[in-house]
């Protein structure tokens, strides 16, 4: 619905061209980039079509800052599909009912703006320099990258589930694409196909909550369902509402890989750094959050869905933690690390802090696609080495990496005043006052995280070189600028981006009126979220803590630095100080360090469970596809062999045989009757004379 | 003339022309059958006589007989005839023919004695120049040129062309090839 | 008494002969005296009936029959000479071109 507004800023009538530059970017790059585009120009294309997404939403955020609180909530309708109608809730309140592709701009959506478009354009700049060596498929990648962005805005802009849905659709065909981006390489193919498909199961369920949305609300667009959130919720009960969050929470399972659809990311890894970057840390896997923030209103009023929300998300944050302990790959790593860190912030919904979730969102963005930046660089110095067995002492050669990756290793272990520190603190705090063990659960997995980012960090780049294979030591070098250049943002941005977030209790800092009110993302998103800054009024039976109970919050804030620091503590230990420590603890726990470096047999797990079954089905399939089905296509080629050669009989003999019949009638009979043909007109005369005197004759007698 | 001559002349000329008209049809000669064809000829021009057509006796003789049995004549030399004696000179059909015309004469004999009444009716009553106009007329040759030149010209006309039209086909058919 | 009856049957005689002449002999000279034999019958007949009727058409019929004949036995001749001259035969039973 449109309200009435007073002198907006001319510059948000324009928001909607936001998508727009990037799908643009995208096709002429993917019609013109293979022939006629120098890769100068393809990137050029590529990377200024994101900046100028960035710029204006820049200008955006800060034209919407500058509108009162209750304004900020603009609209635009691109194209009407089905036209406005009323239509009716199920139990008949009217509701108006229009499907169109609009896009909406609120506060919500302005911040995955800066962050899709920000990291996003951060990124584009990486993969200048990371995929220069690449032979003839520059343009595709750079299409690909475009294509995302579009359909990663247009799902974060969009106004009804519709629009929703097709960017969420895009941003998983995108995945795909670029995931499978070396598709001659079929362990790359194999892990395209496996993230597509897994998203699509969840997809499933965000459609069958899409579906039941509309059944009850008559509604899709996003404003009116959430107003009529609380009114459907009184009518018809938790039980439905319950019912739609699940189904969309689904979606979100399968879409930020959750516990049981998480199985995708870490293979993900096969494709090129930057799109492991961009879509598995930024923005991607973080759509599904973006959703659950969405949906907020609907969430508050079905208990029992933000319960499933907190646990899936914080069992989630454990178990691949555990598994990132002992992985070897650095990607892998940071795959489980990003799988953990997304049940935070899904840990952060089930308990009611939508707002603390999307803060986390983005100071995510920042560190992880810093960290996996980091990473790519890190095995361009080592000419595609990934193991970090093999690494060792490189912050000597490669400074610029090293300390860009501390400051990202810093952030995501939480330490203050990183931004990683604000958000996950955050999270803990309000996981805290809801649920004891929530927080204490959260509060182990931000050990192992702490310890497992570090235990990367000095494999890596301290110890000796003495693992580093020599081939690969001659070459060692530091990134080109437009490799290093955006990480270094990244970090800056790691390190301050965490002060949109200062919680009132924060000694000192939060004594700042400006830091906590007006410059705080809490106040920002909470006209759009449920419960407004600080989550809903209740809280669990076993939250420990009462809201505003600042002391207490003081402490735990002490407690997370100190678990961040002995987590820290620890991976020195083991990997600096004692090396030999590791090498025995596997030893002696062999079997249970083999079933954790197995990412615990999941995935044969699933294979045994579905994979095989549906393979079978797809076999007797392709048989019933060759025998019944192309039985049927030859057997009707073979039919209309058979039809053709009886008639072709027929025509030979029968018809054929008509007309030669009458041709040897006629034969037979000339045989008898051209005998009065004697030529002698002598025996033509007799005739005459017969004829004559046959007349005469009837003539006398008759 | 009386009765009685002309039963005289009527059964002379009718045995002469029969006769000749069999030894015609019967002569191996060619010669012999056209020379035995003018015979015939000049007694069917007396049985004109009788009937007291003067003129067309005389065209007979004169045109019939002395012009066209001249052509055959001229054609039976041109067309040489050595070697004809050897060959046979009847058809193989004779052995149907002769009865066949034997039934025909009959036939025409027996319509003949019915005794039928010979009056036929014309609408146009030109018998003679007596009943048209009449004068006294001086004999068969006015009566005949009167009416033919009168009530008969286009007919005369048209037979004069088609006279020209047989010279010339006659000389195109015989002349001789121009190689 | 000389009736018209006797004239016909004259007619009618000279006419069978002249059928026979055609219809029997293989010169082809002959058959066209033949044909004339038959052309004579008939002005026997016309003239016969114009005396009997008292009326001039017979006559003048039988002008323009004798007209007939002269051309017609003038062209049948030009006809045989050609005739001759390519198929050297004056026998009717030698021209068979037309048979089946």
């Amino acid at each position: 619905m449109h309200q009435e507004f007073h002198a907006i800023p001319a510059i948000l009538n324009y928001f909607w061209l936001i998508p727009f530059f990037p799908a643009l970017g995208s096709l002429v790059n993917g019609i013109f980039g293979r022939k006629y585009f120098s890769r100068r120009v393809i990137h050029l294309i590529a990377c200024g079509t994101v900046l100028i997404s960035l710029i204006l939403s820049i200008l955006c955020l800060s034209a919407l800052i500058g509108l009162p609180a209750e304004e900020r909530l603009i609209e635009k309708e691109i194209y009407t599909w089905i036209p406005e109608s009323t239509s009716h809730t199920r139990d008949g309140a009217t509701v108006i009912f229009k499907i169109a592709a609009g896009y909406q701009l609120d506060p919500l959506s302005a911040v995955m703006l800066i962050v899709v478009c920000g990291v996003g354009f951060l990124i584009h700049v990486y993969s200048i320099g990371y995929m220069a060596h690449e032979e003839g498929k520059y343009y595709r990648f750079f299409c690909y990258m475009n294509l995302f962005t579009f359909a990663m805005l247009t799902l974060v802009l969009g106004n009804n589930f519709l629009v929703m849905f097709v960017g969420w659709e895009g941003v998983g065909l995108c995945s795909y694409l670029l995931i499978g981006f070396w598709f001659k390489k079929k362990s790359a193919a194999d892990a395209g196909k496996k993230a597509f498909v897994v998203n699509r199961i969840g997809d499933l369920g965000f459609l069958m909550g899409m579906l039941t949305i509309f059944y009850y609300f008559g509604t899709l667009d996003l404003t009116e369902v959430m107003h009529n959130a609380h009114h459907i919720y009184t009518v018809f009960g938790a039980g439905i509402i319950t019912t739609i969050t699940l189904c969309l929470f689904v979606g979100a399972i399968g879409k930020s890989a959750q516990i049981p659809l998480y199985v995708w990311l870490p293979d993900a890894m096969e494709g090129p750094t930057p799109v492991s970057a961009l879509i598995h840390a930024a923005t991607m896997v973080t759509a599904g959050v973006y959703m659950v923030a969405r949906c907020s209103e609907l969430f508050v009023l079905a208990p029992i869905s933000m319960t499933v929300v907190a646990v899936v998300g914080v069992a989630t944050a454990l178990y691949s933690a555990s598994i990132g302990l002992v992985q070897n790959d650095i990607k892998r790593v940071l795959a489980y690390s990003t799988v953990s860190q997304l049940g935070y912030m899904f840990l952060a919904c089930g308990v009611g802090a939508f707002a603390v979730g999307i803060f986390h969102l983005m100071t995510h963005a920042f560190f992880k696609g810093l960290l996996f930046l980091g990473a790519g660089s890190v095995i361009h110095a080592m000419s595609g080495e990934q193991d970090i067995r093999y690494m060792g002492g490189l912050k000597k050669h490669i400074p610029r990496t090293y300390w860009t990756f501390l400051f990202a290793t810093f952030a995501i272990a939480g330490i203050f005043p990183f931004a990683g520190f604000f958000s996950k603190d955050e999270i803990l705090w309000k996981s805290f006052e809801h649920h004891f063990v929530l927080w204490l659960a959260g509060a182990i997995a931000a050990g192992m995280t702490a310890f497992y980012m570090f235990r990367l960090l000095f494999m890596t780049f301290w110890g000796s070189e003495e693992r580093i294979d020599p081939e690969k030591k001659k070459h060692i070098h530091e990134s080109p600028n437009s490799m290093t250049i955006p990480l270094v943002i990244l970090a800056i941005l790691s390190l301050i981006g965490g002060f949109v977030g200062v919680p009132h209790a924060l000694p000192l800092l939060g004594r700042i009126e400006f830091l906590t009110e007006k410059f705080n993302i809490n106040s920002w998103l909470a006209p759009v979220i449920a419960g407004g800054a600080h989550g809903p009024a209740g809280h669990g039976e076993l939250g420990v803590a009462h809201h505003g109970d600042w002391l207490l919050e003081v402490i735990m804030m002490g407690v997370s630095i100190a678990i961040a620091l002995i987590g820290i503590y620890l991976a020195y230990l083991f990997y600096i100080k004692k090396p030999e420590l590791p090498k025995k603890l596997a030893e002696n726990f062999r079997s249970l360090y083999q079933l954790v470096l197995e990412k615990y047999r999941v995935d044969e797990l699933y294979d045994f469970l579905f994979v095989n079954h549906i393979k079978w089905w797809c076999n007797a399939f392709i048989k019933v596809d060759n025998h019944v089905i192309d039985g049927a296509v030859n057997g009707s080629a073979w039919f209309t062999r058979l039809n053709s050669s009886i008639s072709i009989w027929y025509d030979t003999y029968i018809v054929d045989g008509l007309v030669n019949l009458i041709g040897w009638t006629v034969k037979i009979n000339s045989f008898i009757f051209r005998r009065c043909m004697t030529g002698y007109i002598q025996n033509y005369a007799l005739i005459i004379i017969f004829g004559v005197v046959a007349i005469t004759c009837i003539y006398l007698f008759f | 003339m009386t009765t009685a001559l002309q039963i005289v002349l009527f059964y002379v000329f009718g045995a002469v022309s029969v006769i000749s008209a069999i030894l015609v049809i019967t002569r191996k000669n060619a010669v012999h059958s056209a020379l035995f064809l003018i015979l015939t000829l000049f007694s069917v021009a007396g049985i004109f006589l009788i009937n007291g057509a003067e003129f067309i006796a005389a065209v007979q003789v004169l045109v019939y007989a002395g012009g066209i049995m001249v052509l055959f004549l001229f054609v039976i030399l041109l067309v040489r005839l050595e070697g004809i004696e050897k060959q046979r000179d009847y058809q193989t059909q004779w052995w149907i023919a002769v009865p066949l015309a034997v039934i025909f004469i009959f036939m025409i004999g027996m319509m003949v004695q019915a005794d039928k009444d010979y009056a036929i009716k014309t609408d146009r009553q030109v018998v003679s120049i007596e009943t048209t106009t009449g004068q006294e007329v001086a004999g068969n040759v006015q009566e005949v040129g009167w009416i033919l030149f009168r009530d008969y010209l286009l007919p005369f006309e048209i037979a004069s062309v088609l006279l020209l039209m047989a010279m010339i086909a006659a000389i195109v058919l015989a002349r001789k090839e121009i190689d | 008494m000389v009736s018209l009856n006797h004239y016909l049957i004259l007619s009618a005689l000279l006419f069978t002969i002249g059928v026979i002449g055609v219809l029997i002999r293989r010169n082809v000279i002959i058959i066209l005296m033949s044909i004339e034999l038959m052309l004579n019958a008939v002005n026997i007949n016309l003239v016969a009936f114009s005396n009997h009727l008292d009326s001039m058409i017979g006559q003048i019929f039988t002008i323009f029959t004798i007209t007939v004949a002269a051309a017609e036995a003038a062209i049948g001749l030009a006809i045989l000479i050609a005739l001759y001259r390519n198929k050297k035969t004056v026998a009717v039973d030698e021209i068979d071109i037309m048979r089946w």
